[in-house]
C-alpha cells in the first residue's frame, strides 16, 4: 500500500470524526444573537436607523452643511419619527 | 502525493455536497440547533482544509518534476526557477481552477470562524450558499479540469513544455492570486444576501455584516487589477497598463458593481432604502465574477491573458443562470420585506448623489460589458466578428468617469436627508473657483484639450473638498478637544473617532492621484521609433539617449542580447542611468520576448523597449515612451488599498465600547 493511500485513509478518518463529532457532543459552542420575534426586530432596526439619522444631521450641522432652518425642520422631523418608532416598542412588549 | 491531491479534492467536493444540503436542510425550519450548525461549521472549514491539502499536493509535484502529470509537463521544465515551478501551479487552467477551489473555500472558513456571533437562522444558509459556490467550482475542476490526471505517453517523459515566456514575471507570482482573491472575496457578500433572503433574516445586521466582506474582496480585486496592470506595463512592452482587453474588463466589470454596491449600502444601513437594489448590486457583483470566469476560459473571446479555449463555458452558463433565477425567486417571494422604508426626500441630499454615483457606476459597467460583448453579437447578427478597441471604451467612459470623480468630489460634503441650493453654494463655491483657476492657469500653460484640463480641474476640485471636509471636521472637534484646527492631537482624534469616514476619504484621494496619472500618462505622452549603432544619439523631450554597446547572456531557459543605453538630460552630460532593454528567445518554447527597460521618476518614465536588431548585429531598432506622472498612478492605487485596509479592519474593541456609549447618549436625549 502506498504512502499515498495509506495518507488517503487516514484523512477520510479525521474527517468523518471531526465532522460528525458535534452531532453526538453536548458541550458545544453557543451559536447566534437572538434573534426578536415578529415585529419587535424591524422595530429595533427602525429605531437603530433613526437614531443613527439623528447622529447624521447633528454632525452634518456642525460641520456647516445644513442651514439652521434645515436643521431645525429635519431634527422635528426624526425626532418624531423615534417617538413613533419608540411607543410602537412599548406597545408589542418591547424595552425603549 | 499526486493519489493524495486527487483523494483531498473529492473529500472536499463531498463535504461541499454535504454542506449544501445540510445547511439547506438545517436552515429551513426550526432545525437550527447548535450541534448541526457546528457540524456544518466544521465541515466549511474541512473543505478549505482538503482543499489547501490538494493544492500543496500538486506545488510538490512540480517542485519535483513530476512529469508523470499532465499538467505538470504541460507548464513547467526542469530549468525554470523554482519560483515559476510554483507560480505555474495558476499558469493553466486546470491548475488555476484549483486555487479558485481554495480561496473561496478559505473565505467561506473565514466566515466560518466569525460565524458564532451571527443570526443562528442565517448561518445554516449562509453555510450552504457559500459552499454551493465552492461545490461549483469543486465540480469543475474535479470532473472537468483535473489537475491531478496523468500524462497519456508510452514513455516517460524527462522535461516538461515550460511557462509561457510572458508568465515567467514576478508579479505572476502575486497578481493572479490576488485578483482571485478578489473574485473569490465577493462570493461572500452574495452568499449573507441569499441566505438573508433565504432565511427571512432582513434585519439591519446582514447589510452590515456583508459591507465589511465586500470590502475585503474589493480590496483584493483593487490590488489585484492594479498588479495586473503593472505587470502589462512591464512585461507587454506596448508603453501602457490597461488597453481594455476583455479579460482585463472582465475584472473590471464586478469592481465596477461591487464599489456601486459600497456606496449604497450605506443608504440602506441609515435610511432603509434601495434594499432590492442592493441585492440586485450584491448578485449582480457575484454574477459578473463568474461571468468574467466565464470570459476567460471559454474562448469566446480573444485575449493575450485569456486560457486557453476550451469547452467548459456552458457549466458557467448553466450556474450564472441558477444565480439570476435563484437570486429573482427568492426576491419576488421576499418582496415585502424588500420594501424601503421611506423615499428619497430631496435631490439636494447625499443619498440623492449616492444613487447617482451607482447609475454612472452601471452606465460604465453596461458600456464595458456592451464592448466586450461586441464582438460575440456582432458575429451572431451579421456573421463577421467585429470588434471595438481602445477608442471606444475611451470616448464612452473617459465623461462617465469625469462624472463620477465630480459626485466623489460632491458627495461627502453634501447633508444626509436634505440640503439647500444657497447651503450647497456655500460648500462647493470655494473648491469650485479654485478649480476653474486651476483650468484657466493650465490653459495658458499650454494644455488646451478640453478632457485633460476638465480632468485636472475635477480632480483638484475633488482634493478641495476631501481638504474642506477635514478642515470642517476638525474645527467641529476643536470645541471638544480646545485644541487648534490642525493640531495633530486633533487630527489624530478626528481620524480615530471616525476612521471609517477618513478611511473612505483615503480612498478617494488615491483615486484623485490615479485619475491625474492615468489623465497625464494618456494625454502628454510622447512616443518615438528610431534605430541606433554604438556611440550615435538620439533626443526625445528632455533627454537624450546613446547606444554604448550590445551584451549577449545565456540563462538557464532562455538567451538573451540587451542594448545598453545611457539616458541624459539634454542640459548635462551626467548619465542618469544606463538602460538595457533586451530581447529574449526562450529555448524550450521557442519564443521571443521583449524585456523593458524602465527609468521610474516622479515626473515622468523613460520607458525603451529594444524592437529588434538589424543583420549585421550593430544597429538597435527601439521604441521609446516618455509617460508623465505615471509612478503616482502606481501611489494612488496603493493609497486606495491602504484606504480600503484601514476602512475594513474592525474597529478596536474601545472604541465600539465609546460608540455604544454614544448611542445610549443618544437614546437618553
Amino acid at each position: 500500500m502506498s504512502i499515498g493511500i495509506v495518507a488517503s485513509l487516514v484523512l477520510s478518518l479525521l474527517v468523518v470524526w471531526y465532522v460528525l463529532g458535534p452531532l453526538f457532543e453536548s458541550a458545544l459552542p453557543n451559536y447566534g444573537a437572538a434573534v426578536q420575534p415578529g415585529t419587535l426586530g424591524p422595530l429595533l432596526d427602525s429605531k437603530e436607523r433613526a437614531l443613527r439619522s439623528l447622529k447624521d444631521l447633528e454632525m452634518d450641522f456642525s460641520m456647516g452643511k445644513l442651514s439652521q432652518e434645515d436643521f431645525d425642520q429635519s431634527k422635528r422631523s426624526i425626532s418624531t419619527e423615534v417617538a413613533e418608532i419608540l411607543a410602537e416598542i412599548r406597545k408589542h412588549g418591547g424595552e425603549a | 502525493m499526486i493519489e493524495f491531491g486527487q483523494f483531498a479534492l473529492c473529500i472536499a467536493w463531498m463535504l461541499s455536497v454535504g454542506v449544501v444540503i445540510g445547511g439547506a436542510y438545517v436552515g429551513s425550519g426550526a432545525r437550527a440547533l447548535p450541534s448541526r450548525l457546528e457540524s456544518l461549521r466544521r465541515g466549511t472549514l474541512l473543505i478549505a482544509a482538503t482543499l489547501g491539502l490538494a493544492l500543496v499536493a500538486l506545488g510538490y509535484a512540480f517542485v519535483t518534476n513530476d512529469y508523470t502529470v499532465q499538467y505538470v509537463w504541460q507548464y513547467s521544465n526542469r530549468d525554470m526557477p523554482w519560483i515559476y515551478k510554483i507560480t505555474a501551479i495558476w499558469g493553466g487552467m486546470d491548475g488555476s481552477m484549483l486555487l479558485w477551489c481554495f480561496l473561496v473555500a478559505l473565505f467561506a472558513a473565514c466566515v466560518a470562524l466569525r460565524s458564532l456571533v451571527y443570526p443562528r437562522a442565517l448561518v445554516a444558509w449562509l453555510f450552504s450558499f457559500l459552499s454551493s459556490s465552492t461545490l461549483f467550482f469543486t465540480s469543475i475542476t474535479l470532473f472537468l479540469t483535473n489537475p491531478f490526471r496523468y500524462l497519456k505517453s508510452p514513455v516517460a517523459m524527462p522535461d516538461g513544455n515550460g511557462l509561457n515566456p510572458l508568465l515567467q514575471n514576478e508579479y505572476m507570482a502575486i497578481h493572479p492570486p490576488m485578483l482571485y482573491l478578489g473574485f473569490t472575496g465577493l462570493a461572500v457578500p452574495y452568499a449573507f444576501c441569499m441566505a438573508a433572503l433565504a432565511s427571512g433574516q432582513m434585519s439591519n445586521d446582514w447589510i452590515r455584516l456583508t459591507r465589511r466582506w465586500t470590502l475585503i474582496g474589493w480590496t483584493f480585486l483593487t490590488a489585484g487589477i492594479v498588479l495586473g496592470g503593472h505587470w502589462a506595463y512591464l512585461e507587454l512592452g506596448w508603453g501602457g497598463f490597461w488597453a481594455w482587453d476583455p479579460v482585463e474588463n472582465a475584472s473590471f466589470l464586478p469592481w465596477l458593481t461591487a464599489t456601486a454596491f459600497l456606496h449604497s449600502v450605506m443608504v440602506q444601513e441609515r435610511k432603509g432604502m434601495l434594499k432590492i437594489w442592493n441585492v440586485f448590486l450584491i448578485v449582480l457583483t457575484y454574477a459578473l465574477t463568474v461571468f468574467g470566469t466565464f470570459l476567460t476560459r471559454s474562448g469566446i473571446v480573444q485575449s493575450v491573458h485569456a486560457f486557453a479555449s476550451t469547452d467548459i463555458g456552458w457549466t458557467f452558463l448553466v450556474y450564472l443562470s441558477a444565480i439570476v433565477l435563484g437570486a429573482l425567486g427568492l426576491s419576488i417571494y421576499r418582496r415585502a420585506e424588500l420594501k424601503p422604508d421611506r423615499a428619497i426626500e430631496s435631490f439636494f441630499s447625499r443619498e440623492a448623489v449616492f444613487l447617482l454615483n451607482n447609475l454612472v457606476l452601471l452606465s460604465i459597467c453596461f458600456a464595458v460589458l456592451w464592448g466586450v460583448m461586441f464582438p460575440v453579437f456582432s458575429e451572431a447578427v451579421t456573421g463577421v466578428k467585429q470588434t471595438v478597441g481602445i477608442p471606444f471604451f475611451n470616448a464612452v467612459n473617459v465623461p462617465l468617469f469625469l462624472a463620477l470623480i465630480l459626485l466623489m468630489g460632491v458627495g461627502p460634503s453634501i447633508a444626509w436627508k436634505r440640503s439647500s441650493l444657497p447651503q450647497l453654494l456655500r460648500s462647493f463655491a470655494i473648491p469650485f473657483l479654485l478649480a476653474f483657476v486651476v483650468a484657466v492657469a493650465l490653459v495658458f500653460a499650454g494644455i488646451v484639450e478640453f478632457y485633460p484640463v476638465l480632468a485636472y480641474a475635477i480632480s483638484f476640485f475633488g482634493l478641495m473638498t476631501i481638504l474642506g471636509e477635514m478642515n470642517r471636521g476638525l474645527a467641529a472637534q476643536k470645541s471638544i478637544t480646545n485644541a487648534s484646527t490642525w493640531s495633530p492631537s486633533n487630527v489624530a482624534t478626528l481620524w480615530r473617532r471616525q476612521r471609517i469616514k477618513y478611511g473612505a476619504h483615503v480612498i478617494h484621494f488615491g483615486v484623485l492621484l490615479m485619475t491625474v496619472a492615468i489623465t497625464a500618462s494618456m494625454a502628454h505622452k510622447i512616443e518615438r521609433e528610431f534605430t541606433l549603432g554604438p556611440g550615435e544619439r538620439f533626443e526625445i523631450g528632455r533627454f537624450s539617449l546613446e547606444l554604448n554597446e550590445f551584451h549577449e547572456e545565456r540563462q538557464a531557459n532562455y538567451d538573451g542580447i540587451q542594448a545598453h543605453v545611457t539616458l541624459r538630460a539634454l542640459t548635462d552630460e551626467k548619465p542618469l542611468a544606463v538602460l538595457a532593454p533586451e530581447l529574449r528567445f526562450y529555448r524550450k518554447n521557442k519564443e521571443t520576448t521583449t524585456e523593458v527597460a524602465l527609468r521610474m521618476g516622479q515626473r515622468e518614465d523613460v520607458y525603451l523597449v529594444l524592437a529588434g536588431i538589424d543583420e549585421t548585429g550593430t544597429k538597435a531598432s527601439m521604441k521609446i515612451f516618455i509617460n508623465p506622472l505615471q509612478v503616482w498612478l502606481w501611489y494612488g492605487a496603493v493609497i486606495m488599498v491602504l484606504g480600503g485596509v484601514i476602512v475594513a479592519i474592525p474597529a478596536p474593541r474601545g472604541a465600539r465600547v465609546r460608540d455604544s456609549q454614544t448611542t445610549k447618549v443618544a437614546q437618553s436625549v
